[in-house]
């Protein structure tokens, strides 16, 4: 069946349940990283909680069909067919997309959206979402980066400081376990650390280099998700590296082994896969949202559920998608958006520039096990005393070091005995950096909905309108620049100077559409995530940034959601939702 | 084809991608490319001629796909011009010359198709992601269990894989 509209899909009764039986405490759209936060929570506080996901289930450990699998047990020895490929270019771009985790990745074939420019919409439609297959990087954000919109005028100023979230910063972390070092950078402030994973000798000698050569740049490790010791029952790290298959030590965080098992746990979650969200349900008389729509995405019949609160958890284009279908007559525009900033400053970060390099020293020196994380260099750019002219704010790198696999010369022979004894040894030592750049918030970079085209569950097709403007051209040269002089600084050869042209979306930190801000005129959203004019529906996925910073995204959103659940949580005590 | 009708063998070899003779073959090269030397598998253990076929099958374009199966015919025929006999019917050491003469003609030619690079390439990839080459030949730990981050590289030590 076809939703043809919201009309229609009311007037189908809820499949013969009573409406108490589809009732819960709160609703939480979307299983993933914060959608997986906002259920452990709400459970934890004793609410009866219903979890909407539009994948399938995936259970910790039992859904890993690849974990344990050696590269020679893939058919493809982890390569994807071309016929695959040519089907779903988008997703076959993305680089954990492979043998070994294609069934985590949805594929471009089967969910269609409208390229308006060219924008890589990475997805994965599964309980856990993309935290099962992320990159694992959390560096907390810093000052600045919650006063920079408010210092260029660029976007609206959040409503929030770095002081707001630390705290939450903290919560969370002690339930993830994080490992890395106090570094005592203003940029990155430390938070709670497991034992850092450590640098490798080539990586540490960079390190010495920049932090001699170029005051105000430093190289640390990398703060990640992944294990060093036993931490709440999961892990530690085996250092396989083969993270994004699903881990079966529990080694890195992810929802599935984490915050639904803990929601599990409390009694008081109910999962329901494979349902699509179609929209929220606004009630005019009580101006509050009462539940949601859902079309089941395999027998396409609908339900409604209704609860006190509603969490929106569905990734940032897809909340803002079933947002701005969530119409009525007082939101003809989508529920919340008084201001006509829904679907408005699409953000994502700039990961164009990249420069990697070959070191001739060390030859006697190697490393056991494979590291599933790298070194990080935070911002320097716009910082302390640093003023450029051509760009606006500032980027960081993540990179790391490792020898390659060969040691093949001019002078090897080509084939034989010699050629075999030579391919088999470490080769030469290599390292590189790649650009993380922020991305300034534009009223022109946005999502629309097709008013013509659909999904095969009568969903509007999403339009994706963004593209990287000339503050973000201007910030990849100087990327690209700096990037090179320190590896030059520190002794490498062969240094290639790579941009790679990709379309926004690649990076897979898309932010912004429903923004947080001060004033109900301007922004979506309070400092608590909940929506200005409907107060008991909360966003606190991507959807909910205001700006970009240059730090990987995920540890603030997970801040974000506990934060918003403790202050949801006192209101509805206080009768004020 | 009808489901139902038996398999005659030229049916078998009609629709399997390369010949099983033709995968021998691919498995003889790989073997000059990479030999098994003492207690260590070659590249014929790894069954490269197999990886070949299957990757070149279902992982390559069309047009990669023409470049590789006309090179294995093309290869008889050079073999036969530069030597007068069948590669399966020369010595190791003839077999290893022809393979350095093509190896320079594939290099001089600049072409990036060039079916020998593919043959190369493709018996290299195969055997280091192959459980003999990754196990017996590199440094392949499944679970390594720690992260040593900088320890001394002994004479001889393997890449990890």
């Amino acid at each position: 069946m076809e939703i043809k509209n919201k009309e229609e899909l009311d007037s189908v009764n809820i499949n013969g349940k009573g409406k108490d039986e589809n009732t819960y405490d709160a609703i939480v759209i979307g299983a993933g990283m914060s959608g997986g936060w906002a259920a452990k929570e709400l459970c934890e506080k004793g609410f009866k909680t219903l979890v909407v996901e539009r994948g399938r289930n995936v259970e910790h450990i039992k859904d890993y069909p690849t974990a344990t699998k050696n590269v020679w047990d893939l058919p493809h020895r982890n390569e994807i067919p071309y016929d695959i490929q040519k089907e779903n270019p988008v997703v076959s771009r993305c680089y954990a997309f492979g043998e070994d985790t294609e069934h985590f990745f949805v594929k471009d074939k089967e969910h269609p959206y409208v390229q308006t420019k060219p924008f890589d919409w990475i997805r994965g439609y599964q309980v856990g979402g993309k935290s099962l297959m992320w990159a694992r990087m959390t560096q907390r954000w810093g000052v600045v980066d919650f006063e920079a919109n408010a210092k260029d005028g660029y976007g609206v100023d959040w409503p929030i400081r770095y002081e707001d979230i630390a705290p939450w910063y903290s919560y969370v972390e002690k339930f993830i376990g994080i490992q890395g070092n106090r570094d005592g950078l203003p940029q990155i402030p430390d938070g709670e650390f497991l034992p850092a994973m450590e640098m490798n000798c080539l990586e540490k000698h960079v390190k010495s280099v920049i932090e001699k050569e170029f005051p105000g740049r430093h190289l640390v490790v990398s703060r990640s998700a992944n294990l060093t010791q036993k931490h709440n029952g999961r892990g530690p790290c085996m250092y396989r590296s083969l993270c994004h298959r699903g881990c079966p030590f529990g080694g890195y965080f992810s929802a599935n082994s984490a915050t639904i098992p803990a929601a599990i746990a409390t009694g008081n979650m109910t999962l329901r896969p494979f349902s699509v969200v179609h929209s929220i349900i606004y009630d005019e008389q009580k101006q509050k949202a009462v539940g949601v729509r859902v079309i089941d995405a395999n027998t396409k019949e609908t339900f409604k559920y209704f609860a006190k609160v509603i969490f929106v958890n569905a990734s940032t284009i897809n909340t803002t998608l079933l947002l701005l279908n969530s119409t009525s007559s007082r939101f003809p525009n989508g529920i919340g958006n008084d201001s006509g900033a829904l679907g408005k400053y699409l953000m994502f970060h700039n990961y164009r520039g990249r420069v990697y390099g070959e070191y001739d020293g060390m030859q006697d020196e190697y490393y056991y096990g494979r590291k599933p994380t790298g070194v990080y260099l935070p911002r320097f750019r716009n910082y302390g005393d640093d003023v450029q002219t051509k760009f606006l704010r500032g980027y960081s790198f993540s990179g790391g070091a490792s020898r390659s696999r060969g040691n093949v010369d001019e002078d090897t022979p080509p084939i034989g005995v010699d050629f075999k004894e030579k391919m088999t040894e470490p080769g030469p030592w290599r390292f590189g950096l790649t650009g993380m750049g922020e991305c300034l918030p534009y009223e022109d970079n946005k999502i629309t909905l097709s008013k013509d085209k659909k999904d095969d569950w009568g969903m509007p097709l999403v339009e994706i309108d963004c593209e990287h403007k000339e503050n973000e051209l201007s910030m990849l040269e100087d990327i690209i620049d700096s990037g090179a002089e320190m590896l030059e600084a520190a002794g490498f050869k062969n240094i290639y100077r790579e941009n790679s042209e990709q379309a926004p979306g690649l990076d897979i930190h898309e932010m912004g559409t429903a923004r947080m801000g001060k004033d109900p005129k301007t922004s979506v959203l309070n400092g608590y995530n909940q929506m200005h004019a409907v107060k008991n529906v909360f966003v606190t996925d991507g959807a909910c940034m205001s700006s970009t910073a240059c730090q990987n995204p995920s540890l603030t959103y997970m801040a974000l959601t506990a934060r918003a659940v403790d202050y949801a949580v006192k209101e509805m005590n206080k009768q004020n939702i | 084809m009808s489901g139902c009708a038996k398999k005659t063998t030229e049916d078998v070899t009609t629709t399997e991608f390369i010949s099983t003779d033709q995968i021998s073959l691919l498995n003889e090269i790989g073997e000059i490319i990479i030999p098994e030397t003492p207690g260590s598998p070659g590249a014929k253990t790894a069954n490269v001629g197999e990886f070949m076929k299957v990757m070149v099958r279902d992982c390559y374009s069309p047009e990669e796909q023409e470049v590789f199966k006309t090179g294995i015919e093309k290869f008889e025929n050079d073999c036969q011009k530069a030597t007068g006999k069948n590669f399966l019917d020369l010595s190791t050491d003839e077999r290893y010359d022809f393979l350095l003469t093509l190896e320079k003609e594939a290099n001089d030619s600049n072409d990036p198709k060039h079916y020998y690079k593919m043959v190369k390439q493709l018996t290299v990839w195969g055997f280091v992601s192959s459980e003999p080459g990754a196990t017996q030949v590199f440094r392949h730990v499944d679970v390594p269990g720690r992260y040593d981050a900088c320890i001394p590289l002994e004479e001889g030590g393997k890449a990890w894989v």
